[in-house]
């Protein structure tokens, strides 16, 4: 009985250790957001929320046809980011443009999950450690929040 | 105009004032600004409470309703206290939140939807108590509980998953988003 218990923990500690980090790690993320329905899209900035339960950015994204659609980028609450070095003051400038990979919301309403922001100067603030290769701003699944590294800024 | 929109049109500017009122607190800047920490465990602290409060009282309801008839109703009502305790510890937490962040509630339909059927899960446990306890109190274990004693059961026990499943709802059932400063 006591083998038994003791072969399926380990089971399970190996399951845990390689089973794919999840970049969608918040309580209900990976049901709202598609995480493998990630887009990159680019717009003006138009509001930072910085706010609890969960950060959001509005950006003002110009459609093709020139219709103008307020996308809202979900991140994690203000305590994790300022503990990864952000601050919504520091690192964010109202109306300058902003690229952002994200995973769209499932309803298709234009919100994301973000992962990975592009700044105008080309700094690239990594928010995710997504899989390797699902990011089309991180393919080397660079640096991020969730997994012990600390957000990475890179030109 | 849908019912939200109208709805929304009617009650966001009454509430705007009240909401800048909420938010010149003092008390709320610090929990905004000062206090990193305190949402989260806030946040884990009411999964906790609720998760007392409707495993307490979600019992003794269940035992209203006449399922686990091998307990007698006075022992059910033992885990009454805890059910209490939940609800204190979420009322102050969810006073935390209102406070830090007014505009993310106050016009929030989601939320008043949650304080509706709080009402009815409040005046149905009061209407057990000052009508139906003592005589419900005294059946023997194994005793069946008279319709009275289900209806009450059951109000309770979907009001409580009501306030639960609304609280859930806060961020994706307002017609009105406003969780910007």
């Amino acid at each position: 009985m006591m083998r038994k218990l003791l072969a399926g923990l380990a089971v399970a500690s190996v399951l845990a250790v390689a089973a794919p980090r999840v970049a969608l790690a918040h309580h209900a993320m990976q049901a709202e957001f598609d995480q493998n329905n990630v887009v990159v899209i680019s717009g003006v900035l138009k509001k930072v929320n910085w706010v609890n339960p969960h950060v959001n950015f509005l950006l003002d994204v110009t459609e093709p046809d020139g219709k103008v659609t307020t996308w809202t980028l979900v991140h994690a609450g203000p305590n994790q980011l300022r503990a990864a070095g952000l601050s919504d003051r520091d690192f964010f400038e109202i109306g300058k443009t902003y690229t952002a990979s994200l995973a769209l919301a499932r309803n298709g309403s234009p919100r994301g999950y973000v992962f990975t922001i592009k700044t105008p100067e080309n700094k690239f603030i990594y928010l995710t450690f997504g899989a390797v290769g699902s990011d089309p701003l991180n393919k080397d699944g660079k640096g991020g929040l969730g997994n012990g590294h600390p957000t990475t800024f890179q030109n | 105009m849908t019912f939200p929109q109208a709805l929304v049109a009617l009650t966001v500017p009454a509430l705007d004032p009240f909401i800048d009122f909420i938010r010149s607190w003092p008390i709320g800047n610090w929990f905004r600004n000062e206090v990193g920490w305190l949402w989260p465990v806030c946040e884990s602290l009411h999964f906790i409470g609720l998760i007392l409060l409707i495993g307490a009282a979600g019992f003794f309801d269940l035992r209203l309703m006449g399922f686990m008839k091998g307990v007698s109703l006075r022992s059910a009502k033992k885990f009454i206290p805890w059910a209490m305790v939940g609800f204190a510890v979420n009322l102050l937490t969810g006073l935390i939140f209102f406070i830090s962040q007014p505009q993310q509630y106050a016009t929030n339909l989601s939320m008043w939807m949650k304080v509706l059927f709080l009402l009815i899960a409040g005046i149905n446990a009061m209407l057990f108590e000052t009508s139906f306890s003592d005589r419900l109190l005294a059946l023997p274990a194994d005793a069946d509980t008279p319709l009275s004693a289900k209806v009450i059961g059951a109000v309770s026990l979907i009001s409580w998953f009501a306030v639960l499943y609304f609280g859930r709802m806060l961020p994706y059932l307002d017609p009105n988003p406003r969780s910007g400063v």
